[in-house]
């Protein structure tokens, strides 16, 4: 790719899949998508990390609304395709098609959280390794 | 909103709105706005408006096709090029249908997002630049028109051995009172405003284009017209209408309208005893009513070949008896309040 790293920002591992064999940040990927500039990515992802997150998500899966999760799934879709966030991205399509014939979401909230934190603990070391 | 490059992006998702500027920023300038409604109201405050919306359609107090229909209804907003940022599961046709010009697709590809307002910004400007040009040859074949028309009626007018001046003193006079019934606050003032009062004077130019099929041997009579005759000369009112008609769609040209309404009506009188239809006191059209008092006025004042000028004062006097059943009330009172300038527009357009 040609991405070429300023010195002021370490170059992170750059696809790190966690244990479970999944891609939480795809960070070549979201740099690509801001011209090429990691120090805004990063700080789009701290911008993340910082916001609400799933709270709305969360709170329509146990209303168990269709409706309400179809739409929190699919900003929250948009939003995670945009920063980058393959496995949440992945996540909230698979919630989204379930939205559209199921009332009954069994564990998808557990599962939500826990796409979520590996998440947020993969920007928090991205962020902590680019100061 | 300032600069005449800026692009409004309407999302509610404030990462996304950062992207596209991110994305954007090199060539254009970017504002944003977090819904519909608050879009809204920073066009509604903008001293220009942006060359392209990007618009989501999921978001909260106003979503993205509320804005969208609110904007398209709005004769100031409703030709911004509206560009939607969608997920693969929109319905593109239903909003092509509605006037979308293009859809931008998360995650953003910076390329093509560049790319796609780019060719969007390059196709209003052309539209802008042929919609221009057309709007400058449209009103220079209107002015080649009513040049043509108005050397018409002065042949016209030197046919009938008058000097020429006839058809500028009652475009001045008809110019007078629609000012004055407009700045005196009378009940004809929102019709005139409506009317366009210098489309209105330019019309006057016209009232009596059907003279031209009156035989030389009635028009130029120096005395009196037999019944016959004047029978014939009444014809000038409807002849004119039928001259005006075949210019152009009468319906879709105000300044046809108001010469077809003029030629056909400026001899009908108040009370219902004019030519050629008889027509009874608001039936008359109001410029013709106008155009009435601006003629008899000019004819009063002047030398004919049949007649000697009558004096100022016994002319308002004349059209002052006339008021309530020749002429209408409401256009003598303005005439008898601005006589002055009347008799000025007589004096200096002898």
């Amino acid at each position: 790719l040609p991405l070429s790293l300023p010195k002021t920002i370490i170059a992170p591992n750059l696809e790190v899949r966690m244990t479970d064999g999944e891609l939480y940040v795809d960070f070549l990927d979201g740099v690509k998508r801001v011209m090429n500039k990691p120090g805004t990515y990063v700080r789009m992802l701290a911008k993340f990390r910082d916001a609400p997150g799933i709270d709305g998500l969360e709170a329509a899966l146990v209303s168990g609304d269709r409706e309400r999760v179809q739409d929190e799934a699919h900003r929250m879709k948009g939003l995670a395709a945009n920063l980058s966030l393959p496995a949440l991205r992945d996540f909230c399509l698979e919630l989204e098609t379930r939205a559209k014939n199921e009332t009954n979401f069994g564990d998808a909230p557990e599962n939500l959280k826990a796409v979520f934190v590996a998440t947020l603990r993969e920007i928090d070391r991205i962020i902590a390794e680019n100061g | 909103m300032d600069d005449e490059h800026t692009i409004l992006i309407v999302d509610d998702v404030e990462i996304n709105a950062m992207l596209l500027e991110e994305i954007l920023k090199p060539d254009y300038t970017t504002v944003s706005a977090g819904n519909g409604r608050e879009a809204l109201e920073k066009l509604r405050a903008a001293r220009r408006l942006p060359k392209i919306i990007l618009l989501d359609i999921r978001m909260p107090e106003m979503d993205g096709r509320e804005f969208f229909e609110t904007l398209k209804a709005d004769p100031k907003f409703g030709r911004i090029p509206v560009i939607f940022i969608t997920a693969e599961n929109d319905s593109e046709s239903e909003l092509l249908a509605a006037g979308a010009v293009d859809f931008i697709y998360k995650p953003f590809h910076p390329e093509i997002v560049r790319l796609r307002v780019r060719n969007q910004i390059e196709l209003k400007n052309y539209s802008d630049n042929l919609e221009a040009m057309v709007e400058e040859k449209t009103a220079e074949a209107t002015k080649t028109l009513e040049n043509a028309l108005e050397g018409l009626a002065n042949v016209i007018e030197y046919r009938n051995l008058e000097s020429g001046e006839h058809v500028r003193r009652t475009q001045l006079y008809v110019r007078a009172i629609c000012r004055d019934l407009i700045e005196s606050g009378s009940v004809y003032a929102e019709s005139l405003i409506k009317l366009q009062p210098e489309t209105i004077m330019r019309s006057m130019a016209l009232h009596d284009i059907g003279k031209i099929s009156i035989p030389d041997s009635i028009l130029l009579k120096p005395g009196r017209l037999d019944a016959n005759e004047y029978e014939t000369m009444k014809t000038h009112t409807v002849q004119g209408a039928r001259i005006i008609g075949g210019l152009g769609d009468v319906n879709s040209s105000l300044y046809l309208r108001h010469c077809r309404d003029i030629c056909l009506c400026h001899h009908e009188r108040w009370d219902g005893g004019g030519y050629p239809n008889q027509l009874k006191g608001d039936e008359i059209p109001l410029v013709a009513r106008i155009a009435s008092v601006a003629d008899v006025y000019d004819a009063l004042v002047s030398v004919r070949v049949y007649k000697k000028a009558v004096d100022c004062k016994e002319t308002l006097k004349i059209i002052a008896d006339g008021s309530g059943s020749q002429f209408d009330p409401a256009i003598v009172a303005s005439l008898l309040n601005i006589h002055a300038s009347f008799e000025e527009i007589a004096r200096t357009y002898k």
